[in-house]
């Protein structure tokens, strides 16, 4: 069951990041073709205006979360694939887990701090 | 208690991935699904990075990071991630659509000649790649227009 619910989850991640990735990418890498991209946004000023608004923020860390989770977790099945002792298994499981959760932690207190900070 | 996963017999490990046979189209997408992948995750940590560690450290470091990241060779990168973007999300819809049990169709007799799942999908599959080349064509006008962005 846990299983399922993690490759639901998965799929889930997918979609998610396929909306806030196309959110993210219309407005900062199509700045040259669509009005609603900014002029510069990789300049400090864009940059720190962005980081300012709460929807951002919020867009970030869901961006993060699903990016991380379909990531790592696509990259332990092809690591499993290749290997697969009930051992590695496990050390795979707990590397994933920890230096998911350790980026996820890092990768969200910087644009929280930008905001609140 | 379980003993043991032993690896499975006939793996032809990471060799497989791009001949193991008489591949069809779909498998070369799982080919193209997988390596795009691993790039956008590669670029994911990169980016990440990027945008936590220098941008902690003040308006200098930053605008040194962008015009470091500002030449060709990261201008062609960043269009690289973008149609990995595009292939590897049009596809994954594809993968999960299908995986969901969508537009497959009701189960059916087997009547010689046999017509597996993935043939009936063909239609389907026409229509993701034809968005994954328009999707491609969006970012390389928008490159021509100005630049990656």
């Amino acid at each position: 069951m846990l299983k399922t619910r993690m490759h639901l989850l998965f799929l889930l991640s997918g979609i998610g990041i396929a909306i806030f990735l196309g959110i993210h990418m219309t407005v900062q890498h199509l700045n040259n073709l669509l009005i609603t991209g900014e002029a510069d946004p990789t300049s400090w000023s864009s940059m720190i205006g962005r980081a300012a608004r709460e929807s951002w923020v919020v867009i970030y860390i869901l961006l993060l979360f699903f990016g991380l989770y379909h990531g790592l977790y696509g990259l332990r099945g092809i690591i499993l694939e290749v290997t697969r002792t009930e051992r590695t298994i496990r050390v795979v499981n707990w590397i994933f887990v920890i230096c998911g959760i350790a980026i996820f932690i890092w990768a969200s207190y910087v644009p929280i701090a930008l905001a609140y900070g | 208690m379980q003993t043991g996963i032993k690896p499975l017999p006939n793996q032809l490990g990471v060799g497989g991935w791009f001949w193991a046979g008489n591949y069809k189209m779909e498998r070369y997408f799982y080919i193209l699904h997988r390596v795009t992948g691993i790039g956008l995750l590669l670029f994911a940590f990169f980016h990440l990075f990027e945008t936590t560690v220098f941008r902690t450290q003040g308006q200098s470091v930053w605008e040194m990071t962008m015009r470091f990241l500002d030449n060709p060779l990261f201008e062609a990168g960043l269009i690289l991630v973008s149609l990995a973007f595009a292939i590897h999300s049009l596809n994954g819809l594809r993968l999960i659509i299908q995986e969901l049990g969508f537009l497959i169709g009701k189960p059916q007799r087997p009547v010689y000649p046999f017509s597996d799942a993935m043939r009936r999908k063909r239609g389907v599959t026409m229509i993701f790649m034809v968005l994954i080349f328009l999707l491609m064509a969006v970012f390389i006008v928008n490159l021509l227009i100005g630049g990656a962005g």
